[in-house]
């Protein structure tokens, strides 16, 4: 499949205006190439963000549904891909609550370990560590890190996403930082030697 | 490069392993997709306080639900619009015999969307002649108060004189223009835009009772029946145009998300079950951003007039 311009440039933006009202006309075929061209990076944050393929597939499938749905509505106020990935990552948040929700309605909550706190007692492995560290943070700090230290997206991008100013996204992000910094403070010697 | 730069970039490098995704499975994917837009039925949600399912099954679930409470939806919408219709009606047929009055209505409607307005204290006719055309555009976008609509009423019925110059626009006109709580109102009918905001106060007065409540069965009881037609305005809402914006659009998904768990909150619920609640509507500031988006008195006084 033919993959879009990149948006900044202006055959870019024809490009996908001419696909946008290609889909809205209901072309199949237009909307598996929409389909095709974000379809990726819309995956790929969800599963970072849900851990699991199955979640992973249906936030991504419910995001294109909404899309397709949606697609009428969308006025060229942001490009396709941000405007897509508002609409990913607020059906990941919202599933995740509500898979957390009925988890832990499931299996009563075990004594959670909080960032700082954690005793570096059996010597993990830096990825366990810092996965576990990644998981106790809390969701405003997570979806940031992981949008933009992880999967490479600008604060403008994220702030867009999550509805919130790009200043808002770099202090999340500093602060994320610095909570999982503390979190493995006691790799820091190595790190710095 | 500072040491906590050297830091970063190195947990920068090893959370690259975080969940990291495999090969996006696409056609699978786009297959489930085609599958669910052939089925009847729009509607698609991930069901509330439920694990997540195929996009096909959730679409067929929400078919089925939608066939089996069609007719109530539709009797509930059709009361719910109706009485919101007689609101707006009545609040707009009460402009009295003075001219003065009508005038001042047709003035607010001229009013430019960005006109600020003035302070409670500037808007009293004790005050009204402190209030100066050049200080008022001065006056930036953050320093506008969301205005009392009966102080607001009665003041520009008292001295015209205030619109006139620029001093005040009360919100509750419903023309459209952009309201200092971010959402944005030009494209949403009035109607949905007023009946967003009287759910929105009902559902701050829900979660501030369960809030604030005592604990026992029949709190419940009364809390879950109160959400349960909360929850299916909210749902309503986000299948309308007041669903379009996307911040109004994110703040009703948030408060289905509560509501959902108030209804499935059983007689005999642990305190852990309330703090989870109270959990949800804490993480994301429901309460907060209930509060920015419903302006200063409007819908229970459009409403109940």
């Amino acid at each position: 499949m033919m993959a879009l311009k990149v948006p900044d440039a202006r055959r870019g933006w024809v490009s996908e205006r001419q696909l946008i009202a290609r889909v809205v006309d209901g072309d199949p075929a237009a909307q598996r190439e929409l389909y095709e061209s974000h379809v990726d990076r819309v995956y790929r944050l969800a599963y970072r963000l849900a851990g699991e393929d199955e979640l992973a597939r249906d936030f991504t499938q419910l995001t294109f549904i909404r899309a397709f749905e949606r697609i009428g509505d969308f006025r060229f106020e942001s490009s396709l891909a941000t405007w897509l990935h508002t609409i990913g990552v607020s059906i990941a948040l919202n599933g995740l609550r509500k898979v957390k929700t009925a988890r832990t309605r499931e299996a009563p909550i075990e004594a959670a370990s909080s960032i700082g706190t954690i005793t570096r007692e059996a010597e993990p492995d830096l990825k366990v560590r810092l996965k576990e560290a990644i998981d106790s943070l809390s969701e405003k700090y997570r979806t940031v890190f992981l949008m933009h230290d992880v999967e490479g997206f600008t604060h403008e991008e994220i702030g867009a996403a999550l509805g919130i100013p790009a200043g808002t996204s770099k202090t999340r992000l500093f602060q994320g930082r610095a909570k999982l910094r503390e979190a493995l403070a006691d790799f820091r010697g190595e790190w710095i030697s | 490069m500072t040491d906590e730069e050297r830091i970063d970039e190195i947990i920068r490098n090893a959370a690259s392993d975080y969940n990291r995704p495999p090969a996006t499975p696409k056609d699978e994917m786009w297959t489930a997709i085609q599958s669910a837009q052939k089925s009847a039925g729009p509607r698609l949600h991930i069901t509330a306080g439920g694990a997540s399912r195929s996009a096909s099954e959730a679409h067929g679930t929400a078919a089925r639900f939608s066939q089996k409470f069609m007719w109530i939806g539709m009797a509930a919408a059709a009361a719910f619009l109706l009485a919101t219709g007689v609101g707006i009606g009545r609040w707009t047929n009460t402009s009295g015999p003075e001219t003065a009055q009508q005038d001042t209505v047709r003035h607010i409607v001229e009013a430019p969307a960005n006109t600020p307005v003035a302070p409670p204290n500037e808007v009293g006719p004790s005050s009204a002649p402190e209030v100066e055309p050049s200080s008022s555009e001065k006056a930036p976008p953050r320093d506008v108060q969301p205005a009392s609509r009966t102080r607001s009423r009665e003041d520009i019925r008292r001295n015209p004189e205030i619109v006139r110059k620029g001093g005040t626009l009360p919100r509750y006109v419903g023309i459209p223009q952009t309201t200092n709580n971010g959402f944005a109102t030009a494209p949403v009918n009035t109607t949905y835009q007023v009946a967003t905001q009287r759910h929105l106060a009902d559902a701050e007065a829900l979660l501030t009772s369960f809030s604030l409540g005592t604990r026992d069965e029949r709190m419940d009881a009364q809390f879950a029946v109160w959400a349960k037609g909360l929850l299916s305005n909210t749902r309503l809402l986000l299948d309308s145009p007041a669903g379009d914006d996307p911040r109004r659009a994110k703040l009703l998904q948030d408060l289905e998300l509560v509501l959902a768990q108030i209804v499935q909150l059983s007689p005999n619920a642990a305190a852990q079950d309330r703090e989870l609640i109270q959990g949800s509507i804490q993480s994301e500031n429901v309460m907060t951003r209930l509060r920015t988006a419903i302006p200063a008195g409007q819908p229970r006084e459009i409403t109940e007039r």
